[in-house]
């Protein structure tokens, strides 16, 4: 076999195939051939597949392994196909352990009767004191050894020097990533991005495409990359600015920290630092190093290298690169200012410019959170947003938010215009997350627990509209309550007339119902709670309601798609027109029977929106308003 | 005075634990896949710690264990069938006998293998521990950082082989100063 003189790099392919689990018959074959084919790089391959084994063992340690790394080894399981060679097999021990000596014999007798058969007199002859004088002498022996043991043990026990460390090796770390938006990496394939959020260490360097980068050094200083950019962390306290623009802020009164002697502006890249006692955040850039005194500052580089400064807050410390000529020029520029530094052409030094700071053009610190919110509002931003334009309806009745309200954990507000007269009173709070971050909701469930609302309101048009997540349905014949006028078809032991009132609610059969009380109508949906996969999500339902002198009409929405509805038929007449009254949300309140102590038919679920429009939504509104808010 | 004999788990566990990585790196090598590796691993605890009373403390554990390793390892390539991708005889015999010719040396690896690591550039110790500690493949590193496999799988590669070629460097370092 003749192996090709530069094999090391397809060795270490080859390997590298193996540590990730890639090989395939070729490549076991080609290996082979290389490691069996020379000495030297079998060895290569052994080191190389011991440093990987080295790594793997390091690196998973806690995940379930034992031993820091590698499977937990149960030294009580026999796996079956472990095995045993026999004694004189073929089994080449480099040292093979001596044969055992027979343990000594104790170095004294032992006392038994049986053995010494006692002369008469034994006790105070000659015998007797040699046999006690042994017995001593062999308890000191004993003692001796003991000590012996307990001191071997120690040694023992103590870790050998070469034993491996748990600890990886340290890295010097000196902030983290606190603020990512829209971060577009250096295109270049052989740049590697940190991982979102790192620990920022030494030495790396950050290229951006394009977007925005915070870092926030253990110091407290803050720096906001605009890409596209270069940045490179030179010390604890600052770094390297080839190209772009970024943002620093560094609070006055910052505890000191051991930064890095700033390198020449003029060079190019940072090579080792040095710790210097300097306690100052500073950049540097190829024509300037900017040093902070307290405050934010933005530094913007461009591609000939010029350097640009600008003073939002306290003063800053400019250092020119002085072309080797002198002492640099150092200046200080204070708030508004901004000061440009461009390398010097034909030999001479930089050129200095002192001009007015750009605050505009940059993004400041403290700004980023916000920045994001408006490029990527989260769901709770966008809900919120829509929920203050919706309350500015004229035909909104009432409109709970079930947001949380901290002062009165009791209260449900009403955010529509009609105001706190509508406010519901909640019995049995039970505040929980609803359909997205930051949302509230309330949960309903148990006899007693409900919402009390008063809306004293008769309407000719009506649309109910609620987000609701169910767990489970009412047992039969019952029904799980969403805003249940007081009392039913009859007059009440308060002898108020209920006709009219509203009853919509979700029944054992998955329909949805909307009843008017006193047999002024009735009407279902097709069954939309059927099924296992509807229960536990969020849906919205809706319903619209127009009162007809001789037949109202109903329609019924979930998730904004038509899903029932028709013509009501009364049963008694004239028709009325729908009321609320004394009502409930998520519960009933029987109010016949005068002993009633709480509310029953309990949504089993939770609510986390309900609006009541003094109008008839058409589809259309009905799907955007779904679409609008939806989880 | 003579060395005790060895009677408990704790004086097997400090020696395995000692020399584990030696072991598991020799049998890592002699197999293609990494689950092999790790039963075979658990294998060798098993055989080494039922017969721990053969070995006379002071000698060579290393040596004993790789032995067994190396009869554990030539034991599960005759179960395995026959289309299982798996190194030859030949292969295994030669890369086994110069591991255990090696052992010694081995010995310091892990301590120069931290301080390669500790010259590592940033972004190669990064991804080494992504590799490595985060325990993700070159697929999930490559997806989470939205760069090309390759890119990924190559860095990794030319990482381990840096720091293979730095502790051999170190090794002949140390061996010129034993000498």
């Amino acid at each position: 076999m003749t192996v090709a003189p530069n094999y090391h790099s397809e060795l270490y392919e080859l390997a590298g195939a193996q540590c990730e689990g890639t090989m395939v018959a070729d490549q076991v074959a080609r290996l082979e051939e290389l490691v069996l084919g020379d000495g030297r790089l079998r060895r290569m391959y052994i080191l190389y597949m011991h440093v990987h084994a080295c790594a793997e063992r390091r690196g998973a340690g806690g995940k379930g392994r034992g031993m820091a790394g590698l499977p937990a080894i149960d030294l009580s399981v026999s796996t079956g196909a472990a095995v045993e060679h026999p004694v004189g097999a073929a089994v080449e021990l480099p040292l093979q352990p001596e044969p055992r000596t027979p343990s000594p014999e104790p170095p004294f007798p032992t006392l038994s009767t049986t053995n010494y058969p006692l002369p008469t007199p034994f006790v105070g002859s000659w015998a007797f004191s040699y046999m006690v004088a042994t017995v001593i002498m062999g308890v000191m022996l004993l003692v001796f050894w003991a000590m012996k043991v307990t001191h071997h043990q120690h040694i023992a026990e103590a870790p050998a020097q070469s034993a491996p460390s748990e600890a990886m090796p340290e890295m010097v770390f000196v902030g983290r990533i606190t603020g990512m938006v829209d971060v577009k990496w250096s295109d270049d394939p052989h740049y590697l991005p940190p991982p979102d959020f790192a620990h920022v260490p030494l030495e790396r360097k950050y290229i951006l495409s394009s977007g925005l980068l915070e870092i926030t050094y253990d110091s407290g200083a803050k720096v906001i990359l605009e890409g596209p950019c270069t940045y490179e962390v030179e010390s604890t306290a600052g770094g390297y600015l080839a190209l772009g623009k970024l943002t620093a802020k560094v609070a006055s009164g910052q505890w000191p920290v051991a930064s890095a002697k700033p390198q020449a502006a003029n060079q190019k890249s940072p090579s080792s630092f040095i710790l210097h006692p300097s306690s100052l955040f500073f950049v540097r850039t190829p024509t300037a190093i900017i040093t902070d005194l307290g405050t934010e500052f933005g530094v913007e580089v461009n591609k000939a290298g010029t350097s640009k400064t600008h003073v939002f807050q306290g003063r800053v410390e400019m250092r020119l690169a002085d072309g080797g000529r002198g002492e640099p020029l150092t200046i200080q520029l204070g708030v508004g200012e901004s000061g440009q530094v461009e390398h010097g052409a034909d030999g001479r030094g930089p050129t200095l410019l002192r001009g007015a700071a750009d605050a505009a053009g940059f993004v400041r610190v403290g700004q980023l959170a916000k920045l994001a919110e408006q490029l990527h509002p989260t769901p709770l931003c966008r809900w919120q947003a829509w929920s203050k334009e919706l309350r500015k309806r004229d035909d909104l009745l009432a409109y709970y938010d079930f947001q949380r309200d901290e002062s009165d954990r009791l209260v449900l507000r009403n955010r529509a215009a009609t105001g706190k007269q509508f406010d519901g009173r909640i019995e049995s709070p039970a505040w929980v997350s609803g359909r997205f971050p930051g949302k509230h909701a309330l949960r309903f469930g148990w006899a007693g627990n409900g919402v009390r609302v008063n809306i004293p309101i008769e309407c000719k048009q009506l649309t109910l509209l609620a987000w609701v997540n169910l767990d489970s349905l009412p047992n039969p014949p019952e029904c799980g309550g969403l805003l249940l006028s007081d009392g039913w078809n009859k007059v009440g032991f308060s002898r108020a007339n209920f006709a009219g009132r509203i009853h919509w609610q979700i029944r054992y059969d998955g329909t949805i119902s909307f009843t008017l009380d006193n047999r002024s109508g009735n009407m279902r949906s097709r069954p939309v709670f059927d099924n296992a996969e509807t229960l536990g999500h969020w849906h919205h339902l809706a319903v619209v309601y127009v009162y007809g002198p001789e037949t109202s009409h109903v329609v019924f929405y979930l998730d904004g798609e038509h899903v029932g509805g028709g013509n009501m038929i009364a049963v008694a007449h004239p028709t009325v027109v729908a009321k609320f009254g004394p009502a409930m949300i998520g519960a009933w309140w029987d109010s016949r029977d005068a002993d009633c102590t709480c509310a029953s038919y309990p949504l089993g679920g939770r609510i986390d929106e309900l609006m009541i429009f003094r109008s008839a939504l058409e589809a259309e509104e009905i799907h955007r308003i779904y679409e609008s808010a939806k989880p | 005075m003579s060395a005790q004999p060895p009677s408990d788990e704790h004086d097997f566990g400090r020696l395995f634990v000692q020399h584990q990585s030696r072991i598991y790196g020799f049998i890592r090598s002699l197999v293609v896949h990494r689950a092999d590796a790790e039963d075979l691993l658990q294998e060798t605890a098993s055989v080494l710690w039922r017969k721990f009373d053969e070995f006379l403390p002071g000698s060579n554990f290393s040596a004993w264990a790789l032995q067994v390793a190396r009869f554990q390892v030539m034991y599960f390539r005759q179960r395995q069938k026959r289309d299982v991708l798996q190194f030859s005889d030949k292969f295994v015999d030669a890369v086994g006998a110069d591991t255990i010719a090696e052992s010694d040396r081995l010995g310091d690896l892990q301590e120069l293998l931290e301080l390669c690591m500790d010259k590592l550039p940033p972004a190669d110790h990064e991804l080494f521990d992504l590799r490595y500690h985060s325990d993700l493949s070159a697929k999930n590193i490559a997806e989470q950082l939205g760069r090309p496999l390759s890119t990924v799988y190559n860095a990794i590669n030319r990482i381990r082989r840096t720091l293979a070629e730095c502790v051999e460097q170190a090794m002949n370092r140390a061996d010129r100063e034993r000498t």
